[in-house]
């Protein structure tokens, strides 16, 4: 194996077979499990389970129907995750591909809440079946656009990314509005490993079956993955077709666990790395211990939560593994080490249309365009009586209701923006922004545990919380990003998985039946409804304070875009800038998070479409994409204030419902 | 809310009336509603409000008394639409205590009214809170008459139930609403509507495990045989529950608890769990309904 493939560190002095790991944690799951059954049926009756087939005794009937399957679909799932986690790791040469980076679970979920929600019988016949058809459109879009990026893991990636984060908002407004009927699909969502029969596990078995059959039968060609592309087609292989296998794989093997239990996190990224660490070394070694140490993993994390949780308000698996995966993934981190080639320099989303640099013209048009977009937004909305261009004196009664909804979305358009300009040159990344990279994750998770152990918090105290939030989570993402063989996808990845883990915990409030869980939601999908005025005036202030502070720090930003060697040879201190810097980003997203909430791309688009213009130097950069950030979000608050009118959309979701398809259409064209 | 505000809140009603009246100011007439609570109690008092947050979500799931049509919509209740609120010349706004998130918002619009039904840990004596919030909202728009006629309704509906249902066997019963096949099931209980009315009507609603502010608890399906003498009440809400029935035939546990084998399991004609006290006429009808159809044996 070369170095391509090892993520990890190999600091195991001893040689370790892999099978102890694996079977010490079936040994500790199986006491648990023993335990827990015989809660159900007393030690000595337990052959009762298996002999004797009608019985009305309804603890058997529990233990035989329900316990007994639970553990084994604990089993069967865990394995496929582990299947399907070490081939899509091998193939992307990423170890923190999941499963679901492919976009399969999210495309899955929302297949069912539309068919939960206009087509209730379907679920009845076949929820597989409606899951499956989700996944596989989301796989298919996954696909077709990474198709012309040549499967290259950074396109995939990406394009895996914006699939789940455009079904995501999809998802998150039919929730917000239907609410009160969608509770059965918020169960669903969460990993709910409860049984009622067999039904599931037979389902499972047969999955896993054909997927562990596949998966022999392409291992030949997925080790000569390791041999990197060109040395792959030297030997006369084609690695995309064998990465279409893997990924058609990978996928089936989610979706089938999805359709059956619901979205278990972290399984499929723990469990091959537990075994390459438990010394699986080959890609067959690791094919065989990654899923059997992911079946105890999850059959051991499912008996923990049966043991602890009381009868009728146990917590759903999925989204416990979800959160305990998250110190582990923080311990993953600091092992990687050993780097991979990195595939992806450049910017992968970004054409350079204009080579000559923007004038002061640029900048007065979309100084001119922001302007008008405000006075439309200001005066040109639906009333009761339809569309109304009202007069000064109609408009100006109706302005304190108007005027800090697009104060707030104009500021933290701005916001996220020089965030996202910020992040991009200090991580040398281009798909880099508070979103992206979880910093926004942060903030909301700070602010969520506020809620939840200091309900009375003042603003002031949840914007410092939301700050330190995004503080804590830019100050891990940087250092890793610092590291130099840590690739862009790889940083991604990891922001990917601060926003799964934030997403367990408001399912985790949501299934729970916690009434600020339906708040929480609202604010997630960022809404400028609840900004005062008083907000507004701050949120603007803040905005004003970035963009003053911005032409300070643009030079030390440019000589650390250059690397640290560079910077030093100029004469530059950069660790004094580094700290105001990352401070400045921090201010930005955990203020825009507090405002409009923390999913929205703009802090990935604002950056982008300024380039697009032709504006390069950090200073016309951060400039026009603050322009741009607060055009977009302001057009998104004004579409979300009319489109569904009387209803309101929140304007984060709008942005998403542009900005999603924008990158996708964006990806399709441009050609690797 | 805190106990203090709530208690300060309640101080300011009772001499609210007293400053309106030393202050010559009329009654607000012009009412918003932004959640079905408080629709319900506006209607019962005989108040038409002037916008009304998601009337489709309020027909819907059969909120009571039924909607006059031309209410003006004021978008969904997560949201409720400001400039709706305010062009219809809005001069209160009534909310229970589950929107409560919203009401800094609504505030720039018109003073708002909070009704706590469902508030904090929520009330075990459902019918009573619900009246006396009722009673509260009714001195504010001065409408303390129509609060008395409407009280005197439901006092008269349940004692005309109570002596129809006379000869009926009080067994305990489960009033649940069915899930899809996650193995769970929701069951009513502990302030609920459904608590309260059943025991002013001399039936026993058994759970006895804790339940959420409205109510209600997710349990297991075995533990619904931790009773096996109880019938089973699903609120009957057309298809879902049908395909929900579909998806339980299959389920070993549900087909062997004993109300499902002795085919004690009838379906009751849907009321609003969210509703305020018009919700306890409602419920007393469709449990009078689900009890005719078990039968009085």
């Amino acid at each position: 194996m070369t170095a391509s493939t090892a993520g990890i560190s190999r600091t195991a002095r001893w040689t370790m077979h892999p099978g102890y790991l694996a079977g010490a944690l079936a040994v500790l799951a199986m006491a648990i499990s023993g335990w827990c059954l015989s809660r159900y049926v007393p030690v000595p009756h337990w052959s009762e389970l298996f002999v004797g087939s009608r019985t009305a005794d309804l603890r058997l009937l529990v233990a035989r129907y329900s316990f007994l399957p639970r553990c084994v679909v604990g089993m069967l799932a865990g394995a496929a995750l582990g299947l399907a986690g070490t081939v899509l790791q091998h193939v992307l040469r990423n170890p923190l591909a999941e499963p679901t980076t492919l976009g399969v679970s999210a495309g899955a979920l929302l297949s069912l809440t539309l068919a939960s929600l206009w087509w209730p019988g379907l679920l009845d016949v076949g929820r597989e079946g409606v899951a499956l058809a989700g996944a596989a459109t989301a796989l298919l879009l996954v696909t077709a656009i990474s198709w012309h990026r040549g499967f290259s893991s950074i396109g995939i990636i990406l394009s895996g990314l914006l699939v789940t984060l455009t079904a995501g908002a999809i998802t998150s407004v039919l929730t917000l509005f239907f609410g009160e009927r969608l509770t059965p699909v918020f169960i669903w969502q969460t990993g709910n490993l409860y049984q009622d029969g067999w039904g599931s596990a037979a389902h499972l078995s047969i999955g896993l079956g054909g997927g562990a059959l596949l998966a022999a039968l392409i291992a030949g060609p997925l080790a000569v993955l390791d041999l990197g592309d060109e040395g792959a087609r030297s030997v006369g292989q084609r690695p995309a077709v064998i990465r279409v296998a893997a990924m058609l794989l990978s996928s089936a093997l989610t979706a089938v666990v999805v359709a059956e239990v619901g979205v278990v996190g972290f399984i499929g990224l723990v469990a091959p790395w537990l075994a390459r660490l438990a010394g699986a070394r080959t890609l067959r070694q690791r094919l065989v211990w990654g899923p059997l140490t992911g079946a105890s993993l999850l059959w051991l994390a499912d008996g923990c939560v049966q043991w602890l949780g009381q009868a009728g308000t146990a917590l759903p698996t999925g989204a416990v593994t979800a959160l305990c995966g998250t110190p582990l993934l923080i311990w993953m981190l600091s092992k990687l080490k050993e780097g991979m080639p990195a595939q992806a320099q450049g910017t992968p989303v970004a054409p350079a249309r204009r080579a000559r640099a923007p004038g002061a013209w640029t900048f007065a048009g979309g100084v001119a365009l922001l302007v008008c977009c405000v006075v439309l937004s200001a005066s040109f909305n639906r009333e009761l009586a339809g569309w109304s261009a009202g007069s000064w004196d109609h408009v100006r009664m109706l302005l304190p209701l108007r005027a800090p909804r697009i104060a707030a979305a104009l500021a933290a358009g701005a916001m996220l923006s020089i965030a996202g300009v910020i992040m991009q040159r200090i991580t040398g990344n281009p798909m880099a922004s508070p979103e992206v990279l979880g910093i926004s994750s942060g903030a909301l998770l700070a602010m969520v545990a506020l809620i939840v152990f200091l309900p009375a918090a003042t603003q002031g105290t949840q914007a410092a919380a939301a700050t330190a939030g995004a503080l804590v989570v830019l100050s891990i993402m940087f250092s890793l990003s610092r590291r130099a063989s840590y690739s862009p996808d790889r940083l991604i990845l990891t922001g990917v998985a601060m926003t799964t883990v934030l997403g367990s915990v408001v399912s985790l409030m949501i299934a729970s039946g916690d009434p600020r869980a339906l708040v929480l939601q609202a604010w997630m999908s960022g809404s400028t409804y609840p900004v005062g005025p008083a907000a507004a005036v701050v949120a603007s202030g803040a905005a004003v304070v970035a963009l003053v502070a911005m032409p300070f720090v643009a030079r030390p930003l440019e000589i650390m875009s250059l690397g640290d060697a560079s910077a030093s040879s100029v004469g530059v201190d950069l660790r004094r800038y580094r700290s105001i810097v990352l401070l400045l980003c921090a201010m930005t997203t955990g203020a825009a998070t507090l405002i409009v909430g923390p999913v929205s791309f703009v802090g990935l688009l604002g950056p982008h479409l300024a380039r697009m213009f032709g504006f390069r130097r950090v200073r016309a950069e951060a400039l026009g994409a603050s322009i741009m950030g607060a055009l977009l979000m302001s057009l998104a608050d004004w579409l979300g204030r009319n489109v569904l009118y009387p209803n309101q959309m929140p304007a984060g979701l709008m942005v998403m419902f542009i900005g999603g398809p924008y990158f996708l259409v964006l990806m399709w064209r441009q050609k690797s | 809310m805190t106990r203090r505000s709530f208690l300060a809140s309640l101080l300011l009603t009772c001499v609210a009336p007293s400053v309106r009246a030393a202050l010559g100011q009329p009654a607000a007439t012009r009412i918003a509603a932004v959640d079905r609570a408080a629709t319900a109690s506006l209607l019962a008092l005989g108040v038409r409000p002037v916008a009304v947050a998601a009337p489709g979500v309020y027909r819907a799931m059969k909120g009571f008394p039924p909607l006059p049509e031309g209410c003006i919509d004021a978008g969904y209740s997560v949201e409720p639409n400001l400039e709706v609120i305010r062009a219809v010349g809005t001069q209160l706004i009534v909310m229970e205590a589950t929107s409560l998130h919203n009401r800094g918002a609504l505030e720039r619009v018109a003073p708002v009214f909070v009704l706590d039904i469902f508030g904090e840990t929520g009330h075990a004596d459902f019918v009573d809170q619900a009246k006396a919030e009722m009673f509260r909202l009714a001195r504010l728009i001065g409408r303390e008459d129509a609060a008395m006629r409407y009280w005197q309704t439901v006092q008269t509906c349940f004692a005309a139930t109570r002596l129809r249902l006379d000869g009926y066997a009080r067994r305990p019963i489960f009033v649940v609403q069915l899930g899809l096949g996650d193995g769970t099931i929701l069951l009513y209980g502990r302030n609920s509507v459904t608590f309260d009315v059943m025991n002013r009507l001399g039936f026993e609603n058994v759970w006895p495990g804790t339940t959420s502010a409205f109510g209600v608890a997710q349990v297991d399906l075995e533990q619904l045989a931790d009773i096996p003498h109880a019938d089973i009440f699903y609120i009957d809400f057309g298809a879902d529950s049908q395909a929900a029935l579909g998806a339980l035939a299959r389920s070993p546990i549900w087909t062997n608890l004993p109300m499902v084998r002795e085919r004690r399991v009838y379906p009751m004609p849907p009321f609003d769990p969210l509703g305020s006290l018009p919700t306890a006429i409602q419920f007393a009808g469709s449990f009078e309904a689900a009890l005719r159809l078990r039968g009085p044996r």
